[in-house]
């Protein structure tokens, strides 16, 4: 067939996968974002309401009876420790194993990558347990250091692909002017790699943000944060579901709005930092 | 860029090289140290108590029990369904995350005005926390109030308990995972599409080939390394899924949707069974380090290491 009619079937063939992959990946997002906003008798309507009078009651309800207020600052208190704990360590092992040369540096890269591959229970278990005699269940502390499990190596294995795409010549000038290591490292690598760093660090608080399993395991009453509140209100009560997709929106916005703001640098992270190198 | 350009390279005198061995050993510190505490020291006692049965809620009676616990496993009809039902819903969720990634991956490889903006709105989904995801779909699968009941009845097709009725559980939670996962391989290939060299697609279509016969002898074999890597690495994630589990079905309906680190989380969290737990994690573990393992051979291969 000619060439132009090839190529308008293929457009029309594209358009119609992202039109139905775009309802797929976003109704249920904006169905929760909808349905957070409607009053409770409209949101056991059937057929679905899709006209109504928004309101913030069920946020009001989650927030002032069902203890978000409290998961929602707990959350943001691992997220932030384990983001900066992760990026400090991170960036400093990650600059040694890209600029240093040494016996077993790949290795050592390899071995940190492996860790991605672990079950989290393998940790969580004993973590429990030693937590349990310590009395580091339902701290801060200890749950940000079981974030630390998986922010870690993703940091190190991110910033490592940075550092390594950025020319050395630059720090080597630096050190000729005097600089120390870590002075190159503050005032060149830094610099130059602050995109990479800016995407890791979005990263890492995503990924304490989001964590339930190591958060159900290691928090009690004083810092669940908002993934088992969320959870536990399911189970509790049973069918409030417009606080529960009040809950949910409150949980998806920053990311939303993390993942809007990283757009150019979202392949370029993923793809330099956690397949390739 | 080679990374001989970016080493530093070894010092001659003395003095600079103990300062380049201490600047290693400091920047280095950290993270080993806490990745010994956090990681390799709690592994390693989970494999220890592995080879105990414990009663841990009186502290008491731990005894050494050697490879009982193993030898439980592989004779609990319940473990062996649990491992194959993973088996099961990591190859199907992983099938779908391929059709659905490359195929909108490939709609979205030409230039059209906003593809930026829509690549990353279809990439939210895999940045949603699970559990948050989970309770969306629980939401949107309710079988009073679900908005994809709704639509099915519209459509004069009818209504299902889609994660009570034992015939859709699975395809439920599959279609769940695969919401959650496909815009991470979508991502990965839609990067790897627009690296791949346009001279011989032009050479292609010179020859008088195709669209699809491009696709297929042209784009796939030039993409297979990528597609592997991709594939093997969400094959961790599939495989140890947990938290949609846990909100979606709670194992139900009659334990028969508990994945295998659903399982383990019983045996060591509900019937407290930490011995046998342990043991199921260090199965999960071999398991994982054996894919871990061939993603490395795949990388290494096809030279995407450095």
């Amino acid at each position: 067939m000619s060439w132009r009619l090839e190529r308008s079937i293929t457009s029309g063939i594209a358009a119609v996968v992202l039109l139905l992959v775009s309802v797929y990946a976003l109704v249920p997002v904006v169905w929760t974002i909808l349905t957070s906003l409607k009053p409770v008798k409209d949101i056991l309507a059937m057929p679905p309401v899709l006209m109504f009078i928004p309101t913030l009651e069920n946020y009001q309800e989650a927030f002032f009876k069902g203890g978000f207020d409290r998961a929602f600052v707990n959350s943001v208190v691992v997220a932030a420790g384990s983001m900066v704990l992760t990026i400090v360590a991170g960036s400093l092992a990650a600059y040694a194993l890209a600029r240093f040369r040494f016996r077993g540096s790949g290795l050592l890269a390899y071995v940190i990558l492996m860790t991605r591959m672990f079950p989290p229970i393998s940790a969580a278990l004993p973590m429990f347990i030693f937590f349990q005699r310590l009395g580091l269940v339902d701290t801060y502390l200890g749950l940000i250091a079981a974030h630390t499990t998986f922010t870690l190596p993703f940091v190190v294995w991110m910033m490592r692909g940075f550092f390594l795409s950025i020319p050395y010549s630059l720090e080597e000038a630096a050190m000729v002017d005097g600089c120390s290591y870590l002075g190159a490292l503050r005032h060149v690598s830094v610099p130059l790699a602050a995109p990479g760093l800016a995407a890791t660090s979005i990263f890492a608080v995503i990924g304490s943000w989001n964590d339930f399993f190591f958060a159900m395991i290691l928090s009690r009453s004083s810092t669940s944060t908002l993934p088992v509140t969320v959870n536990g209100f399911l189970l509790e009560h049973g069918v409030l579901w417009g606080q529960i997709n009040a809950a949910a929106t409150v949980m998806m916005v920053p990311i939303i709005v993390f993942t809007l703001l990283m757009q150019r640098n979202l392949v370029k992270g993923l793809v330099v930092g956690g397949v390739k190198g | 860029m080679g990374t001989a350009a970016t080493a530093i390279p070894q010092a001659g005198r003395s003095s600079r090289s103990r300062r380049r061995t201490l600047t290693i050993v400091g920047f280095l510190l950290p993270t080993v140290v806490l990745l010994v505490a956090v990681l390799a020291i709690p592994i390693l006692w989970s494999i220890g108590l592995s080879f105990t049965e414990w009663n841990i809620l009186t502290g008491r009676d731990l005894s050494f029990v050697g490879l009982q616990n193993y030898l439980d496993m592989f004779a609990d009809d319940d473990f062996l369904a649990s491992l194959k039902l993973t088996l099961v819903i990591t190859a199907a969720s992983l099938a779908f995350q391929f059709v659905v990634g490359f195929g909108t991956a490939l709609a979205l490889a030409r230039e059209f005005r906003g593809r930026g903006t829509l690549t990353t709105l279809l990439a939210l989904p895999m940045m949603i926390a699970p559990v948050v995801a989970s309770l969306q779909w629980k939401w949107l699968l309710s079988l009073e109030y679900g908005l994809v009941n709704w639509a099915l009845q519209v459509l004069g097709l009818s209504s299902r308990a889609w994660l009570s009725d034992p015939a859709t559980v699975v395809q439920s939670l599959i279609m769940v995972d695969v919401w959650h996962s496909a815009p991470f391989v979508m991502l990965f290939l839609l990067a790897g599409l627009q690296s791949l060299p346009t001279d011989l697609y032009e050479a292609a279509s010179l020859d008088g080939a195709s669209s699809w016969r491009q696709l297929i002898s042209v784009t796939l074999p030039m993409l297979t390394p990528v597609i592997l890597v991709v594939m093997i690495y969400r094959s961790i994630f599939t495989f140890r899924m947990f938290d949609q589990i846990y909100v979606l079905t709670g194992g139900g309906p009659a334990s028969m949707t508990e994945t295998i680190a659903f399982f383990a989380y019983k045996a060591a969290f509900q019937d407290w069974t930490v011995g046998y737990g342990a043991a199921i994690a260090v199965v999960m573990l071999m398991i994982l380090v054996l894919i871990g393992v061939a993603y490395l051979a795949v990388l290494k291969t096809e030279a995407m290491l450095d």
